[in-house]
């Protein structure tokens, strides 16, 4: 008697457990796909906030002190500054390899394999764009600093004051990555999460 | 023909003997794969913690000094005029330096932990100020299942999402700081035309060789990071029953 009522319950806790289980990988998954669309989103509109800036401003430049000012029309571009150029390929990359891994994830979830080698594939690259993103939006960062404040000891003058457009759509952009990565940064801990749960 | 009353000598009966045999043979295997993780585990936190002290180290005695002899027209003199490149000179290297000293702290600490869990596999109450740094950061359900009274039976395995997690944190912060100092320092090699930016290692080449060698390892510094993420990962994979 005791040992089938023993034997019954066990078998409705063991229901339950696998239920909340499920329901919890079926959360975390689609939380998985939610962060990865807001990723894609937020290195694409980083990548093109930065792309598209541009900002030409008559600059008076005076060369002798005796001969009136020059003016000069300087234009601002995203490409004349390497880690500018380093910042919009990582953004670019990203947002392709969030693209691409959502519809991988969205195909395979179809079918009805176990999907351990791809999800640790997956976890593996999160990890590298992490890595990547982040490194271009400190190189992005400190390279904007030097254009805002200028650096005294090397004599490289600020150029914010003249291009505030361009200064005020880079932070944008950078502000914008910034936030992507950090949806980078969820996505492997969510990873690393689920892989604990599923290895209790 | 006396009756042979020897004393038979016990033999080991064969029950006895096959029970003897399978624990050895059945315990070997996993016990090897923990081990392997574990000894990988701690040669890469010292890599790591290695790795982050040379950078540091070569980031701040970088300084440079040179002394420019400068010709004035007018009067007529010549100007000595000693100007020194420092790693203060950009924020960029001051976070760079602070960022590698947070990885080399982080790393040393852990080296620690995860030594002592080797030698220790079944219980290691040092394990307890571990999670109490990470619960500052992190509070997953899971540290809460894992901490205080539970603390023996935990093994070395347990604690990697509180690790993996701090893990990618301080990937992201070396990243960025290799990025930072990559980005100034480029500049400083190449100049930049159009902002007018003059490049600098052309005159201060011992601080510039300095600043190279030093984001060279922490690129190295980021890839063991980076490592150690995908070995914990790896190690959480191979436990889930297929």
């Amino acid at each position: 008697m005791d040992g089938v009522e023993g034997k019954s319950g066990g078998s409705v806790r063991e229901e339950a457990s696998s239920g909340k289980k499920s329901g919890v990988t079926r959360a975390a998954r689609s939380l998985e796909l939610v962060l990865r669309v807001v990723g894609m989103g937020f290195s694409l509109v980083a990548a093109v906030m930065v792309g598209v800036d541009k900002e030409t401003e008559v600059v008076a430049i005076t060369v002798v002190d005796t001969l009136p000012p020059l003016h000069v029309s300087l234009t601002a571009k995203w490409c004349y500054m390497s880690a500018f150029v380093y910042f919009v390929v990582a953004n670019a990359i990203a947002c392709f390899y969030a693209a691409v891994s959502l519809v991988a994830l969205s195909l395979m979830s179809t079918k009805k394999t176990t999907q351990n080698g791809l999800t640790l594939a997956l976890l593996i690259l999160d990890l590298v764009m992490v890595a990547l993103l982040f490194s271009a939006n400190g190189a992005a960062v400190a390279v904007g600093l030097i254009g805002l404040h200028g650096n005294s000891h090397a004599n490289w003058k600020k150029v914010c004051n003249v291009f505030k457009t361009f200064c005020r759509y880079t932070t944008a952009g950078f502000a914008m990555s910034m936030m992507g990565s950090f949806v980078f940064l969820w996505l492997v801990l969510l990873g690393t999460l689920s892989l604990h749960k599923k290895s209790r | 023909m006396a009756s042979t009353d020897y004393a038979v000598p016990p033999e080991p009966t064969a029950p006895d003997v096959e029970k003897a045999a399978p624990p050895p043979t059945g315990d070997a295997p996993p016990h090897a794969r923990h081990d392997y993780f574990r000894v990988a585990d701690v040669v890469l936190r010292l890599l790591l913690f290695a790795a982050a002290l040379v950078a540091v180290v070569v980031m701040v005695t970088s300084k440079e000094t040179r002394t420019v002899v400068a010709q004035i027209r007018f009067p007529p003199s010549l100007v000595f005029e000693s100007d020194s490149a420092k790693f203060q000179d950009s924020p960029a290297f001051i976070y760079f330096v602070a960022a590698l000293s947070v990885a080399g702290l982080y790393a040393i600490i852990t080296t620690l932990v995860s030594f002592l869990a080797l030698l220790k596999p079944s219980c290691s109450t040092k394990l307890l100020p571990h999670f109490v740094i990470f619960d500052v950061i992190y509070r997953w359900d899971i540290y809460r299942m894992n901490s205080g009274l539970r603390i023996c039976k935990i093994d070395h395995e347990k604690q990697v999402p509180e690790i993996a997690c701090c893990m990618q944190l301080l990937l992201g912060i070396v990243a960025a700081a290799t990025g930072a100092a990559g980005g100034v320092a480029y500049v400083g090699i190449k100049g930049n035309s159009h902002t007018h930016w003059a490049k600098v290692c052309g005159v201060y080449g011992r601080f510039c060789a300095h600043v190279e060698s030093a984001i060279a390892v922490s690129i190295f510094a980021s890839i063991l990071l980076a490592n150690l993420v995908i070995l914990s990962v790896h190690s959480l994979s191979k436990k889930i029953p297929k």
